[in-house]
């Protein structure tokens, strides 16, 4: 049983740069990233005392960061289903705009921005957290497997888009 | 297995979550396949341009709104279960189709229960006591085009 106080500070320090950058590209907005956050820490100090399992902590952090994300997300856009489960992997409430012009880094982070959210979280848990996909299917409650398509899914589509915009960018 | 799957196998690969049969049946495919060799080649290169990315650092703001609220609550403090809010202090979550669909019944019903009332009233016993009311009523009579009306009551 891990006690509260000052495993809060610690597991807060620890933490919270992770939380934020997940928020952050999650959300792609700082105040809300920052909301996020903020959400996610009430909740850990308020539950810290109830988790047996210190081995779990990792993704019992990242499983609230993400809840506390995604309700920002249907706050924002009610009408969508964030769990529907589809081939497309874009947001098309997102546009593509002056995409060309940015540098490779940029327009892959931008990229990013326009997955959709369940996708997204997927290359974020992957690339910036490294979480194993036992972790990933913790957090996000899909199964190993979905988690392991989910990804090839994300990743090819990603590759699709940046081969189109630089192959564009190259004709300019 | 086709390239299609193996190239799932290869996003498992960089991954590291291939098992070591796994991964020896997918190297054996690579050394004869140049497209799923070209995926692997750009699924790394993807991957280090996902990481060139610098993570947002959580702002200074955030210390102090997360601290602050933690110390305000004591840690003995136990986590009491909410007191569940009346139905009518809840907040209902309804999708418009299903609103509308209340009001129109609400309005429907409301119309067709006032024109059943309406068409029970029109029955004998209920003339005769209207009747027997306004006779009972004082009459009063307004002669118009003098300044002061007389008024006679009977």
């Amino acid at each position: 049983m891990i006690d509260r106080g000052q495993s809060f500070v610690h597991v807060y320090h620890r933490y919270k740069h992770r939380v934020y950058a997940y928020c952050y590209r999650l959300l792609r907005h700082p105040q809300n990233a920052e909301d996020a956050a903020q959400e996610t820490f009430v909740k850990i100090h308020r539950s810290l005392d109830q988790l047996e399992n210190a081995a779990s902590l990792q993704a019992w952090i990242f499983s609230i960061a993400r809840n506390e994300a995604f309700t920002i997300l249907r706050r924002l856009r009610p009408t969508e289903e964030l769990e529907e489960e589809t081939e497309n992997v874009w947001d098309e409430d997102n546009p593509l705009e002056n995409v060309v012009q940015r540098e490779r880094a940029g327009i892959v982070q931008h990229c990013l921005g326009l997955l959709k959210p369940t996708y997204r979280e997927l290359l974020i848990l992957k690339e910036y957290e490294q979480l194993s996909y036992a972790e990933i299917s913790q957090v996000t409650g899909a199964s190993e497997s979905a988690v392991k398509s989910g990804l090839f899914k994300a990743r090819r589509a990603m590759r699709k888009k940046l081969e189109s915009i630089l192959k564009e960018r190259n004709e300019i | 297995m086709k390239c299609d799957e193996y190239q799932e196998q290869v996003s498992a690969l960089i991954d590291n979550e291939l098992a070591d049969r796994e991964s020896e049946l997918l190297f054996a495919h690579l050394s004869e396949c140049s497209v799923c060799r070209a995926t692997l080649r750009s699924e790394l290169e993807l991957r280090a341009n996902l990481r060139e990315d610098i993570p947002p650092l959580a702002p200074e703001e955030l210390d102090m709104r997360v601290l602050t609220a933690a110390k305000n609550r004591r840690p003995s403090e136990p986590d009491r279960p909410g007191i569940p809010a009346m139905i009518w202090q809840r907040r209902l979550s309804m999708r418009i189709p299903v609103v509308a669909a209340a009001v129109f019944v609400l309005i429907f019903g409301s119309v067709l229960l006032s024109s059943m009332w309406a068409e029970s009233n029109q029955t004998a016993d209920v003339r005769t006591v209207q009747t027997a009311f306004l006779m009972a009523v004082p009459t009063v009579e307004v002669r118009a085009y003098t300044m002061e009306p007389v008024v006679t009551i009977q």
